[in-house]
């Protein structure tokens, strides 16, 4: 009975896992990529590298409110509304934003944007149209080319099966105390079954939170019922009554007077003290059912809800004002939340989640891997004598090639799309997102014609010495070179550079750790030097695990 | 928002506390002291590494608050325990002196 339920298990684990392991891996590589949202799309817009950066100065506020006022009412003419977003630690300039009236057919109107110069509070004219980071960003639930409905469909059927994977995974895993901080390099399956190991257990509270806050996220999505016959199937009941600050005010169509929104200033600081603002929102401009809406900067809260003042846009009178009364199943869904996204964590913390995220690529790489390196062996016999793999083997090991070689690759190949296409093309945006994919699709032709090491060492390389040279590309085509950046102490860019040619420099290792090693494709994650191998009697008396999952193939 | 060089402590005393916990068991041990343990040797071992990893957590959350050091100190575990690991494959005899390396200053930053 024991042994059947583990052989069941393993089993799980092995097929959940090898069935939905690429699609994860593209979803765990956006979302780690994610927690740098900002610094990535700051970093693709080079025309903000200089003279736009300042701090958020609160004596400034009602300077800057007024003169964004002026401007925006000059600028625009019946707006549905306008947005003032005060620099952050994260995104350090000042924008200002409005959005069209939606043209017929259409839910929402244009939005533009538009960057205040900091000494001379010029506009910045001509800034390229690029995704930036938010393209790793709806990559990792919206995936791409496909309607994003039915893409978060498949996301979510896949972070289900991996919180199944990462069960079944514990379960499976008899050693996990034991063997907490083994790795055997240049062992051949034995590296990989321990690299998968590591990579999961070192970070597995971090595994378990993200997967089921992932479900979370869009759980109203997955699970409607409940809201549905709550609220009779009307989702924007619900929504409002969730978050009643949320709910758009219909334009009465009267004109009216709209107050300055630095008259507002001193009632703001009354409830909030000094704590920063991130945005304002005028809502309905000079109409006589206009809001003026301030956010504040939530900062290290372990929450995501939004912290906001309405006020009416003609009368100054205060409208409603959150954090109200929370009840606890909102606090806790708010809480989760901010766990999945991590807004709140400061540049340390997101560095380390980024880590635990990379660990999670690897969990899910070594994984895919073992499952060819294990395949391959059972069909030793049959390759020997000179028949050719089973398609299943070679469908996995071209799907491994592209994914996990043509990832970082096809990453670098973005930020160089983004530095190089000329900045007049048509749907610029769309063709840096192209690009990535193409790269993606070029690597995939490749491995169905050959998936040999040399193919592996080719696609690595080349992505490692694309992610190696981006400071270069970075110096050759914006204002400031990573000595300018950390010489005005622009993190965020000087972080950027230094994070891509590490990343390129770990990946040019692993093809010289490729070369020298004599196993295909088992040295991936091997950086060793075969000083640690004195523990392999121990790996010799109880491969259970190994054993198990040999059985089960 | 701490100091770094109060995360790099934090952090250190986790790498210690991970460093112990490794060289309580046998085979660790061995590959990096080139002899086996005494049982007083890995009890001592296994007891200070708990009792690091109380006192990262400790501090964690006494600097930035439960609920956010909790979140740090769990994100943190996982990178201490990477460093552990990559010391232990490829220079297992270095990691006593790294831990020690790291003590030092690391404690007297916190106690000053």
């Amino acid at each position: 009975m024991k042994d059947s339920f583990f052989r069941s298990m393993t089993w799980l684990h092995t097929w959940v896992g090898l069935l939905v392991c690429w699609i994860l891996l593209v979803v765990f590589f956006a979302g780690s990529m994610s927690y740098f949202r900002h610094e990535i799309s700051l970093w693709t817009k080079p025309e903000l590298h200089s003279g736009t950066f300042q701090h958020y100065q609160a004596n400034e506020l009602g300077k800057q409110l007024a003169s964004a006022q002026t401007f925006l009412h000059e600028q625009t003419d019946n707006a549905q509304d306008w947005r003032i977003n005060l620099p952050t630690e994260r995104r350090p300039y000042l924008s200002y934003g409005w959005q069209d009236q939606p043209e017929a057919g259409q839910r929402r109107g244009k939005f533009h944007k538009m960057i205040v110069k900091a000494d001379s509070g010029e506009m910045l004219s001509e800034v390229r149209e690029s995704k930036g980071g938010n393209f790793f960003y709806r990559l990792h639930f919206d995936l791409h080319y496909i309607p994003a409905h039915f893409a978060r469909w498949i996301v979510g059927f896949c972070t289900m099966f991996m919180l199944v994977a990462l069960i079944s995974g514990i379960v499976i895993h008899k050693r996990i105390f034991k063997d907490f901080f083994s790795f055997r390099p240049n062992k051949g399956s034995r590296s990989w079954l321990d690299a998968h190991n590591v990579s999961s257990v070192m970070a597995l509270p971090y595994h378990l939170m993200i997967t089921y806050t992932g479900l979370i996220t869009l759980m109203f999505m997955y699970m409607p019922w409940a809201v549905v016959t709550n609220y009779d199937g009307d989702n924007r009941a619900f929504r409002a009554e969730l978050a009643p600050s949320k709910v758009q005010t219909k334009p009465s169509g009267q004109d009216a007077n709209l107050i300055s929104a630095a008259s507002l200033l001193p009632q703001v600081t009354r409830h909030w003290g000094d704590a920063p603002i991130k945005r304002v929102i005028i809502a309905a401009p000079n109409d006589s059912n206009s809001r003026i809406s301030f956010y504040r900067n939530s900062e290290q809260e372990v929450t995501d809800k939004p912290t906001q003042i309405v006020f009416s846009g003609v009368t100054g009178e205060l409208i409603t004002m959150s954090p109200s009364e929370e009840s606890t199943t909102h606090a806790t869904y708010d809480t989760l939340m901010s766990l999945h996204t991590a807004r709140f964590a400061g540049a340390i913390l997101r560095g380390f989640f980024f880590i635990c995220g990379l660990m999670g690529c690897v969990m899910i790489a070594s994984g895919a891997l073992l499952w060819a390196v294990k395949i391959r062996q059972k069909q030793q016999k049959q390759l020997s004598k000179g028949k050719t793999a089973s398609l299943g083997l070679r469908l996995v090991e071209g799907l491994n090639l592209t994914f996990i070689a043509g990832l970082p690759l096809a990453t670098s190949v973005f930020f160089y799309a983004n530095r190089m296409l000329p900045l007049e093309l048509q749907g610029r945006a769309q063709w840096e997102a192209d690009c990535f994919f193409i790269t993606l699709g070029l690597v995939g032709l490749l491995a169905c014609l050959n998936r040999s090491l040399s193919t592996w060492r080719l696609v690595l390389s080349l992505g490692g010495l694309g992610l190696i040279s981006l400071p270069l590309v970075n110096a050759l085509t914006s204002p400031s070179h990573i000595i300018d950046n950390i010489v005005s102490g622009q993190w965020a860019l000087v972080g950027f550079d230094l994070l891509s040619s590490l990343l390129g420099l770990g990946l040019l290792l692993t093809v010289k750790k490729l070369s020298a090693s004599s196993q295909p494709k088992s040295a991936v994650i091997n950086k060793n030097t075969a000083t640690g191998s004195r523990r392999q009697n121990l790996a010799g008396e109880n491969p259970l695990t190994a054993k198990m999952k040999e059985e089960a193939l | 928002m701490i100091s770094n060089l109060m995360v790099l402590s934090i952090l250190w005393i986790s790498y210690i506390a991970f460093g112990c916990l490794a060289l309580a068991m046998f085979s660790n041990f061995r590959s990096t002291f080139k002899k086996a343990p005494t049982p007083l040797q890995t009890r001592g071992l296994y007891w200070s590494g708990w009792s690091m990893l109380a006192l990262s957590y400790y501090l964690s959350v006494a600097k930035q608050g439960m609920l956010y050091g909790s979140i740090f100190f769990t994100g943190m575990l996982a990178v201490a325990g990477l460093l552990v690991i990559l010391t232990l494959s490829y220079r297992a005899k270095s990691l006593p002196v790294f831990m020690l390396f790291g003590l030092i200053p690391s404690m007297g930053y916190l106690i000053t």
